[in-house]
Order: C-alpha cells, then sequence, then structure tokens
C-alpha cells in the first residue's frame, strides 16, 4: 500500500549570492514565501517554502494542490519526491516515486528520437527490456513516425512535446508527480493526451497534482489541498476545497479569517477542513 | 519498473543515517553502468555528429603538439628524440585526460540541475558519466601513443599490463576528484575559474616536459609532492614498459583513500544541500 504522510514539514531555501542591496529590498517585501534572514543580522537570506505542513496521502487519493504563485506548491511535490529535504518535521513514503516535473529528463537534441527514447526512459526508471515493449506504443503515441529516425534538432516544438509526453506517460508509476508544465502540445494532441494521463493516472496508486488550472484539478484529483504562504490552509474534497479558494482570492486578502480549528488528520473525506 | 536504486536513492530516516545515503550513492552510482554509460557516451557521439573524426581532432592537435614540441626540446635539452619522445607523449595523454577531468567537474552538478531538480538521483552516478566521457577520449588520445611507440621502439614488456590497476586507480581518483569540484564549484561559483587558472600552471609545474631527476636538492622534493605527479607516474611508467616505483603506488592509494573519505563526509553532510547551490 503506497502512503505519504508529512508531519510539522518545513522548507526552507537559502538565497545565494544576492548583493546587500538587494537583498534589504527582499527582506522588506513579501513575495509569497515567507523571506527571513538567519540569526538577526547574519548574511544569510532564507526562503521560507513550507511552514509546519502535516498531511496524509492515503493509497487511491488523488490530490490536488491549489494555491496562488509561490504558494510553495511545487516545493511540496519536491518534498514529496526527495530532492528537498525540509529542515523540520519528518516525511515518511511507502511506495516508489516516479517525478514527472518536465516530460524528458535528459533529452538531448543532437540525438535522433529513438536514442532519446532510450535515454529518457532509463532516467525515468524503465528497464532496457521495458523500454523495449513500450516502443511500439510510444511510437504510435508521439505520432512522429519517421522523424523518430532523426535528430530531436529537427523537431518542431510540438512534435518535441509529443515526444517527451509520449515517454513520460508510458511509465508504470506507484506514486506519480505531476507538476502543471506538463504541456501538451496543441488542442488536437490535447486531447488525446488527456486520454492517455487518465490512463496514467489510473495505474498509480496514488496521484499528487500541482496546478493553477481548477478544470484540470476538478478533472483529476479526488481531494485537494489548499496551500498560501508555504500552509496548508484548507483540506478536503476537491470542489469544497475550490470554493474557499476563490471565497478567498475574491476577498484579496490572504489573512482571510481562517478558522484555526479542526483537525490535522484529513484521513476522512469529510468535508474540507480549514487547519 | 526496475530496482534503480542510483535514480532514487532512498531517503533519510531513524534507520538510515545520512553516512548510509552516501554510501548507497556512490555504490548505486558507479554501479549504473548501463545509465552514466549512456550519458558519457552520448558526449562522445555528439561530438561526432556531422564531422568526420569527431574527437580524433582533439587527438590530431596533440599530436602535431607532441611531435614539434619533443623534436625541439629534445634538440635543446640534448635528449634523444626517441627516448623524450614517447615519455612526453604518454605523459601529455595523461595530462589532458586530467586536467580536461578537473575543468569538467566544476560543471558537473550546475550542468545537471534539471535532472536533479526531478529525481533523486546519484551524485555518483553523474560523476561517472563525466569520468567515462574522458576514458573515451582517452582512448582516442592513446593511438598518438602508439604511433610514437614504433618510432621510439618502446615494445610491450612484462610491466605493461601495470597499467590497468594504473588506470584504474587513476579513474577512481578522477571519480572523487570530480564529485568534490562539482560540489564545491556548485556553491562557489569562483573556484571554477580558480580551476582552469590553476591547470594551466600545474602543467609546467608536474613532470611532463621534464623528467624530476633533472631537478636537485630542494625542488626535486617539492616536484615529488606533486599529487598529480604520483597519479600521471602510475599510468606513464607501464605505458613506456617500466615499473612504477613503490612510493608512486604508495602514494596514489593514499590519495584515493583520503579522497573517498573526503568525498563520502562531503556527501554525508552536504548531500541534500547541493540542490539548493545549484
Amino acid at each position: 500500500m503506497a502512503q505519504i504522510v508529512l508531519k510539522n514539514v518545513v522548507a526552507e531555501f537559502p538565497i545565494y549570492g544576492n548583493q546587500p542591496s538587494f537583498r534589504k529590498e527582499l527582506v522588506g517585501r513579501v513575495v509569497g514565501g515567507v523571506l527571513r534572514r538567519q540569526n538577526s543580522g547574519g548574511n544569510r537570506v532564507t526562503v521560507r517554502a513550507l511552514q509546519d505542513v502535516s498531511l496524509t496521502v492515503h493509497h487511491g487519493d488523488q490530490l490536488g494542490i491549489v494555491g496562488h504563485n509561490g504558494a510553495g506548491k511545487s516545493t511540496l511535490l519536491r518534498v514529496f519526491a526527495g530532492i528537498y529535504e525540509p529542515i523540520g518535521g519528518t516525511v515518511s513514503i511507502e511506495g516508489r516515486v516516479s517525478p514527472l516535473f518536465s516530460t524528458s529528463p535528459g533529452l538531448d537534441l543532437d540525438d535522433t528520437g529513438y536514442e532519446n527514447i532510450v535515454t529518457c526512459g532509463l532516467l525515468l526508471g524503465m528497464s532496457r527490456d521495458e523500454i523495449e515493449r513500450k516502443l511500439p506504443e510510444i511510437e504510435a503515441f508521439s505520432e512522429l513516425s519517421d522523424y523518430l529516425a532523426l535528430p530531436a534538432r529537427t523537431y518542431s516544438t510540438g512534435m518535441l512535446v509529443r515526444l517527451g509526453f509520449a515517454i513520460a506517460t508510458a511509465i508504470d508509476p506507484e506514486i506519480l508527480l505531476l507538476d502543471e508544465e506538463l504541456g501538451a502540445g496543441d488542442a488536437r494532441f490535447a486531447a488525446h493526451a488527456a486520454a492517455r494521463v487518465e490512463a496514467l493516472i489510473d495505474r498509480s496508486s496514488i496521484v499528487v497534482l500541482a496546478s493553477q488550472s481548477k478544470d484540470l484539478i476538478r478533472r483529476i484529483c479526488n481531494r485537494a489541498i489548499l496551500l498560501d504562504h508555504g500552509r496548508i490552509i484548507a483540506d478536503g474534497p476537491t470542489e469544497e476545497v475550490l470554493e474557499i479558494q476563490s471565497r478567498m482570492s475574491k476577498s484579496e486578502t490572504s489573512n482571510v479569517a481562517v478558522a484555526a480549528a479542526g483537525t490535522n488528520d484529513p484521513a476522512a473525506p469529510a468535508p474540507a477542513t480549514l487547519v | 519498473m526496475q530496482d534503480t536504486t542510483a535514480l532514487n536513492i532512498p531517503r533519510s530516516s531513524s534507520a538510515l543515517s545520512r553516512s548510509r545515503i552516501a554510501w548507497v550513492d556512490v555504490i548505486a552510482g558507479m554501479l549504473a553502468v548501463d545509465i552514466w554509460g549512456r550519458l558519457g557516451w552520448r558526449e562522445t557521439r555528439r561530438r561526432y555528429r556531422r564531422t568526420v573524426f569527431g574527437p580524433f581532432w582533439t587527438t590530431v592537435g596533440l599530436a602535431l603538439f607532441v611531435t614539434t614540441l619533443g623534436l625541439v626540446w629534445s634538440n635543446l635539452w640534448n635528449r634523444d628524440p626517441k627516448v623524450y619522445l614517447p615519455y612526453l607523449t604518454s605523459g601529455m595523454i595523461c595530462w589532458v585526460c586530467f586536467s580536461t577531468i578537473c575543468t569538467d567537474a566544476c560543471v558537473t552538478f550546475v550542468a545537471a540541475e534539471k535532472l536533479l531538480r526531478q529525481l533523486r538521483i546519484s551524485y555518483t552516478l553523474l560523476a561517472c558519466a563525466n569520468v567515462w566521457r574522458n576514458v573515451v577520449y582517452l582512448f582516442h588520445n592513446l593511438s598518438i601513443y602508439v604511433l610514437i611507440c614504433f618510432y621510439g621502439g618502446v615494445g610491450v614488456t612484462w610491466a605493461t599490463p601495470l597499467v590497468i590497476p594504473g588506470f584504474a586507480l587513476f579513474f577512481l581518483n578522477a571519480i572523487w576528484i570530480t564529485m568534490l569540484l562539482g560540489a564545491l564549484c556548485a556553491r562557489y561559483r569562483d573556484i571554477q575559474q580558480l580551476v582552469s587558472t590553476l591547470m594551466q600552471i600545474a602543467l609546467f609545474l608536474t613532470p611532463i616536459f621534464w623528467s624530476p631527476d633533472q631537478l636537485t636538492g630542494r625542488t626535486m622534493i617539492l616536484a615529488k609532492l606533486n599529487p598529480v605527479y604520483h597519479l600521471i607516474e602510475i599510468v606513464r611508467e607501464p605505458l613506456l614498459g617500466k615499473v612504477p616505483g613503490q612510493s608512486h603506488w604508495l602514494f596514489v592509494i593514499l590519495m584515493t583513500i583520503v579522497g573517498w573519505i573526503l568525498t563520502l563526509q562531503m556527501l554525508t553532510r552536504f548531500r541534500s544541500r547541493i540542490v539548493y547551490w545549484i
């Protein structure tokens, strides 16, 4: 059984190499995350991207992460993926994590389509046999036919997207992490792609999707969390969380009177709790 | 899915300390031959693309360099070109390999930013890919040496197979150097410039154009403290058909152990931080 459990997770980014004046300006302002200086007068500036995040994602959950720019969506995904290690709290994950933040890790424009299928496939964790087995499917889906024998440099942007997408969605993930940029080319291809993403989601035990698009979240997720300044401020069924989000953006201020009550355990798919 | 630990390094937990993760990074990374082999080879393929000779152009340049320099300097220093040329060529080939590895090392992690932001990939795997690429170039360059051997009459002796442990140690050191420089250059971007400057000077301070027995007294001792000298010597001597002295082996083995201890320490303390630096 796949599962993700986060307890009081805190994540911070150090900012390196900025000029003192620029730094002063940054500290004076709040853009998305919470900026702070480490030990007063110190020269380290950090962005606190996640604050005290506790969350349990169960087998079968299709979790959407919503929130405005810089609320910590991508950071949270990368904490799930183990790329950013939290400076506080604990993360425990059961099951193999497949992050799909960009469709084509290791894509090389000088290599042919076929060579890229193997390289990207290996980097996405597929074995040679698996790649071999999935090749016809990738070939068919990318609709690149003879172009696959040509260097990727000769492809149009749309063709590159299709190739990357076809490879990335060929994996058999357990815990699937999706970032919103998983683009899908032209409109006709987009419809095609949606079906393929749905198939991919169906064979994953847990899906986590970070996106700005309410439609996408609605279509894919059965549960959502709303992030604001690195905190989870709502957790529950998709519709209710999206409702809270639109109410919040209407009142135009992030420190909306949020009822502080509510449990930290969103296990029950009960009404959305404001955490 | 295959069990690719190198692409999905386990996380720290109470059961798995940071030092264990450092070990997993190193071992799983080295074992993922399929992946780093492919990543390293791809660079070679790229250099061959649309050219007839590809990386052999570097080889041609190097061949011109050693033959002209070798002939002039053997005259200048009154040395037999049939002895001096093989010495210079073998040393120069090792030096080019070493210095390219060092300069490449500085961008190993910075250039892999996209991968590192998506996967919990082994850093050792990335270092191996970089070193492997230079191994391929080294074999290109060794073709000059074969020709020079015919000219100089350097034959295969029973000491020649020692190139195998020699190269093994050479590249084992190259990997840790790549890891340390890669991490250091990711954090402090000035190091990269420093390394390329140092490499230019180090070429003249290392016995490649000259041999250490041409020096006397204190200068000779200083030359013998140069780690690059020993690293090159354990490969150059077998290439010349001679057995490298015991002190060279000892020095290099010591250097390998110390280097890897440092690298494991670095990974233990900073593995989770590197991604913030790039």
